[in-house]
């Protein structure tokens, strides 16, 4: 009997590669005490590359990791989506370094963990299988759970951490069972074998297996992008771990979440379309509500960023009702630029808790304005940006999704989001109008003397980004239309 | 066209760099001393841009100086497509030269004039940004780009007159310019509907390229709205009341926005449509009778006002009615010659005025004003630079030859002798009444004895020289800047500036010029009515001669300084019953039926806020169980599907 090898393509996976050896180098290097200071950069420039590798791949077109099961692919979609959490990690590294070293957690592993978690995240980015989709969520999550902890001698680090591993090992159960169901109804892990078996015939036993495999897969993916009701976790774990990390928790691990999402209802589950759209849809302004309601009555910052966070990804679920390129090209758009967004009001509190005090409730950005006023600006920029006022990229991504929204034939969803994305200037702008128009304490939290260079450089970055695309929207745009082109 | 259009590639620098002055100035820069240096130093910079794109303009043939350069494309959406571009040709090229020429002057100048104020920083930034929007308003190819730049002036406009928003005058000044605009602007908009309906695009040469038939059913509204648009920006009556209330804005301000560029904004969209003003007769008859009859009305307000920059404020009125006449009987070039040197002239006066003020701040009792001509007289040896800059640019104005505003002058009303004579007896008389005025000004200032006491005129010093340099070489342009136009009469050919924009206007039926006898005639008799005025405020201001108080009644002298009642008969008429209506609307509609249900909404929401927040035990079990309680819910959604 002839057993064929089947054919490799390394190639395929190339940039995973790059990243997991980027991360395990930083982790060696971290042991010598001699390095410290230079881990962070030498992560800014492994990530670097692992982005050149990334980029060099765009547009080669699909291709598959072997001959035999697909595993994972390499196309455009999945080199912008790992181009996107390179470039959130970089931010992160940025803005954690004068955090990391007032708090001494400055240490190889930090950074090491972030990278393999921008691993984790790239893998299921490319994985066509539910194996290496649950192999790259776990990658993720483990460096999660340690990095929400780093903060070993604050009670509110170990808190988050404890509770996201507690929530998280139930979400990551409840994706189990389902990719068990989805197994049982078609006998393969694959996306394509799955998506094949939905085409088919199918008796009422199979049938029963995929919706369940759908529902808990739902389950478990929306507690990663803090869907309500899998919310509960997200505001007590952004608020207890390490402020870049929260803005890393915020912005990668949401975005990787929703790029499976992307891609296992664009193109395994549209055969059930009409049973997840209803429930998607009340789920998507369920979460919207929520997430904008309460972030009205918040007082401390990281937890009003939470909900905020919250509504944005009932935002970015609107769309995949829409079942168009558009609305899966407006939902990367929103991704790349809520990762801006977001990166850029954690890094601004991340960057003022430096020293000195942790810069916690509306309270300590009181005459921020007058005390920083580059810090002030920068802040200002993406509370309207996240607010959604042109000419910010929030505006300009808001507009497309909606108009996705539209063009799907789904009016009445578009309207209740932009009621409720009336609803989020309140709180907003309250931000600013703390930062302009209240006097200063008499002591403020934060210590006197320069912010940290590297995390006033990310922050302008991230600032001008939110600008320079909410004016010049098309080149991002027409980026987001190709990744989204070459899924099936 | 395509290497041209590279070889103009460094245009959008242009406009560009006084933003980034402005930037800089908001977000980095905190030291007042450097706040001035940044702002000249990107205006010099545009201002040698321009220089260089006027040379590499002359340098192309005729038919070739019209360039689109595109930076990008701006909105695309579905039929609706915009670029951000630039438009290169001789009159764009024309007022950038203006824009950074006189407000590199006037921004050295700001550094004189405001270095002292405490919010030095904030004024030079308002400043770079009225460059940015101003030069964008200039030089877009499109209606669009034209009306950001267009609502951008009028912004800084309102930023720059309310600059000292502690005085509650200045404040309401500038609010009030911001109304008055508010007309004209709401006028445009609807013009570029109309525009955008009927041609389907909002680019010029699109425009402009119209085939007349189709635009014919609306040609006459979308111009006449567009006029009416000019006429707020460029304070034409009846919207004229806020530009000497603008006044209340520092003096720089006052030459840079309120006399040589934003206010001449209006003459410049006119000239630019003026493919479409040329499509409908009753809009040119609009334009030229608005103009004729602004001109002479502020000129004869101007007559007896005692506020230095109040004359001058109604002077630049007069003048920008004198250039809407002549884009009204068709003479483009001839308005946008005069506004070229009317930017010369009228900019020295207002720094002239204003080194006077500065003076006479530092020098006079509390209490009495130094913007008051009755507080002045005498300074012509106490201040001699500023007098002799003044007494060329008092020249200028008043149209004697061969100072500059006389060539532009000439041409407006040979335009309108040869069509309209009836606007151009307006126009003869609004010379004579400038002459008069100008003079009066002038020798209420600095003739005659001096109305200070001995220690105030001890106090008196000339300006420093940052102050002066720009005025001395302010002086030499409005004495030669003339010459760039000299009429045909003299010398055949010699017209450089009207064969420099000939290829803007060449679209127009050739214009009709009578006999050199004529023309030379009508000159003499312009020259000697200025003459006339001259000698009229030099009987009157410096020999004492009441003949006018004892010959002119007393109701035309009273309705010349009340100024015609205007601010008074919009009180009663307009903002009365409005503000009556708008305080009806408060109280009912606002406070108890929006506000109302708006807390009502507000607090529904946030007690449900507060509601949704008590689930947020905290506690790690509730959370797992709220968990459980939703994928319950998910599963059973989901296998209802199953049906029986």
């Amino acid at each position: 009997m002839n057993t064929a090898l089947p054919v490799i393509n390394l190639y395929a996976v190339m940039p995973q590669i790059v990243l997991v050896s980027a991360a395990t180098v930083v982790l060696i290097v971290g042991l010598f005490e001699r390095f410290r200071k230079g881990i962070p950069y030498l992560s800014l420039l492994l990530l670097a590359v692992s982005g050149v590798v990334a980029v060099n791949q765009l547009g080669l077109g699909p291709v598959p990791f072997s001959d035999v099961s697909s595993m994972m692919v390499m196309d455009d979609f999945g080199l912008v989506a790992t181009l996107v959490f390179i470039a959130g990690a970089v931010l992160t590294v940025l803005i954690s370094i004068s955090y990391a070293e007032a708090r001494s957690i400055d240490r190889g592993e930090y950074y090491a963990l972030l990278i393999y978690a921008v691993s984790g995240m790239s893998m299921m980015a490319a994985s066509t299988d539910l194996f290496t989709f649950f192999l790259g969520l776990e990658v993720l999550s483990i460096s999660l759970y340690v990095l929400i902890g780093f903060e070993q001698r604050d009670a509110g680090s170990n808190e988050g951490a404890l509770k996201y591993f507690l929530l998280g090992a139930f979400a990551s159960g409840f994706i189990l069972y389902g990719m068990a169901l989805l197994y049982g109804a078609s006998g393969s892990t694959e996306y394509e074998a799955i998506a094949r078996t939905l085409g088919g015939e199918r008796s009422d036993a199979v049938n029963l297996l995929l919706l369940g495999g759908l529902g808990l897969l739902l389950v478990g993916i929306g507690f990663k992008i803090s869907m309500v009701p899998f919310h509960a976790w997200t505001p007590d774990v952004y608020q207890g771990a390490p402020t870049p990390v929260a803005a890393f928790l915020s912005t990668g691990s949401k975005a990787a979440a929703f790029v499976v999402l992307i891609r296992l209802l664009g193109s395994v589950f549209p055969g059930l379309q009409m049973e997840w759209i209803p429930l998607i849809s009340v789920l998507a302004v369920l979460t919207i509500a929520v997430g904008n309601v309460v972030a009205l009555v918040q007082t401390n910052l990281k937890r009003l960023l939470a909900y905020s966070s919250i509504a944005h990804a009932g935002y970015m679920l609107l769309p995949l009702m829409a079942d168009s390129q558009d609305g899966s090209a407006s939902i990367v758009f929103y991704l790349i630029v809520y990762t801006a967004m977001n990166l850029g009001a954690f890094g601004v509190l991340a960057v003022l808790s430096a020293r000195g005090a942790p810069c916690a409730t509306l309270e300590d950005l009181a005459g921020l304005g007058s005390r920083r006023p580059l810090l002030a600006a920068v802040m200002a920029v993406v509370m309207f940006s996240l607010a959604g006022i042109p000419p910010t990229a929030g505006f300009m991504a808001k507009f497309y999704l909606f108009s996705a929204l539209v063009h799907g034939g789904y009016v009445e969803l578009a309207v209740i989001g932009l009621l409720f994305s009336g609803v989020s200037l309140y709180y907003y702008l309250r931000v600013v109008v703390w930062m302009y128009m209240r006097p200063a304490a008499e002591t403020p939290a934060e210590a006197a003397g320069r912010l940290s260079y590297t995390g006033m450089t990310a922050l302008c970055l991230s600032a001008l980004a939110i600008l320079a695309v909410g004016v010049f929207p098309s080149e991002l745009l027409q980026l987001a239309e190709r990744a989204v082109m070459t899924l099936p | 066209m395509n290497h041209m259009t590279e070889s103009f590639s460094y245009v959008w620098l242009i406009p560009f760099l006084p933003l980034l002055g402005a930037f800089i100035n908001v977000f980095v820069n905190r030291n007042p001393r450097v706040s001035g240096m940044i702002a000249c130093a990107t205006v010099a910079a545009s201002f040698l841009l321009a220089l260089g794109v006027f040379f590499q303009l002359i340098g192309l043939p005729d038919g070739e100086r019209s360039v689109d350069v595109v930076v990008y494309s701006w909105i695309t959406t579905g039929t609706f497509a915009v670029d951000v571009a630039f438009l290169v040709d001789p009159l764009s090229t024309v007022m950038m030269l203006v824009v950074t020429g006189v407000g590199l002057l006037i921004h050295v100048y700001s550094i004189g004039y405001m270095g002292k104020d405490a919010c030095c920083v904030r004024y030079f930034s308002y400043l770079n940004l009225f460059m940015f929007a101003m030069l964008i308003l200039v030089m877009g190819n499109n209606f669009l780009l034209m009306f950001v730049g267009w609502e951008g002036v009028g912004l800084c406009s309102y930023l720059l007159i309310g600059f000292w928003c502690e005085r509650r005058s200045a404040a309401n000044a500038g609010m009030k310019a911001f109304v008055v605009n508010r007309i004209g602007d709401f006028a445009f908009i609807l013009g570029l509907l109309l525009i955008f309906l009927y041609a389907g695009s909002l680019t010029y040469a699109d425009v402009f390229a119209a085939d007349p038939a189709v635009l014919a059913p609306v040609i006459t509204a979308i111009t006449l709205l567009l006029f009416v648009g000019a006429m707020g920006k460029s304070a034409q009556v009846p919207l004229h009341v806020w530009l000497p209330d603008a006044m209340e804005g520092p003096t720089p301000v006052s030459a840079l926005i309120h006399a040589a560029t934003m206010v001449t904004a209006g003459v410049y969209m006119v000239a630019r449509c003026h493919v479409l003003f040329a499509q409908s007769a009753t809009a040119m008859t609009a334009v030229a009778v608005v103009g004729a009859v602004t001109a002479i009305f502020a000129a004869y307000i101007a007559l007896t006002q005692y506020d230095i920059k109040r004359v001058l404020a109604y002077s630049t009125v007069s003048q920008l009615g004198y250039m809407f006449l002549a884009c009204g009987v068709g003479y483009f070039t001839a308005g946008i010659f005069h506004l070229v040197t009317h930017a010369f002239f009228k900019a020295l006066l207002f720094m002239g005025a204003g080194s006077v003020i500065h003076a006479l701040e530092h020098a006079l009792e509390k209490g009495r004003d130094p913007q008051d001509l009755r507080n002045m007289g005498g300074l012509r040896d106490l201040m001699p630079v500023t007098y002799k800059s003044m007494l060329l640019a008092t020249l200028a104005i008043a149209g004697i030859a061969p100072f500059a505003g006389f060539f532009s002058k000439d041409l407006i009303l040979l335009g309108a002798f040869v069509n309209a004579p009836a606007l151009w007896l307006v126009g003869l008389a609004t010379g004579a009444m400038t002459a008069f005025y100008m003079f009066r000004l002038l020798f209420m200032t600095f003739g005659g004895e001096t109305r200070l006491s001995r220690d105030e005129t001890e106090k008196v010093r000339e300006s420093s020289r940052v102050m002066t340099i720009p005025l001395v070489l302010l002086a030499v342009l409005s004495t030669v800047g003339g010459f760039i136009g000299i009429p045909h009469v003299f010398a055949a050919g010699m017209d450089r500036f009207g064969g420099f924009l000939a290829p803007v206007f060449s679209g127009l039926p050739e214009a009709q010029v009578p006999s050199a006898s004529v023309e030379l005639t009508l000159m003499v008799l312009t020259l000697l009515l200025a003459a006339a005025g001259i000698w009229g405020a030099y009987t009157v201001y410096i020999r004492g001669n009441s003949i006018f108080d004892r010959l002119v009644p007393r109701a035309l002298y009273t309705l010349s300084l009340e100024k015609f009642y205007v601010d008074e008969i919009y009180d009663t008429l307009i903002v009365g019953p409005v503000r009556k209506i708008a305080r009806g609307c408060w109280r009912i509609l606002d406070s108890a039926i929006i506000d109302g249900g708006l807390t009502l909404a507000a607090l529904t929401v946030r007690s449900m806020g507060n509601a949704i927040r008590y689930t947020q035990t905290g506690v790690v079990q509730n959370y797992a169980l709220i968990m459980v309680v939703g994928a319950l819910v998910v599963f059973a959604y989901i296998t209802g599907f199953l049906g029986p």
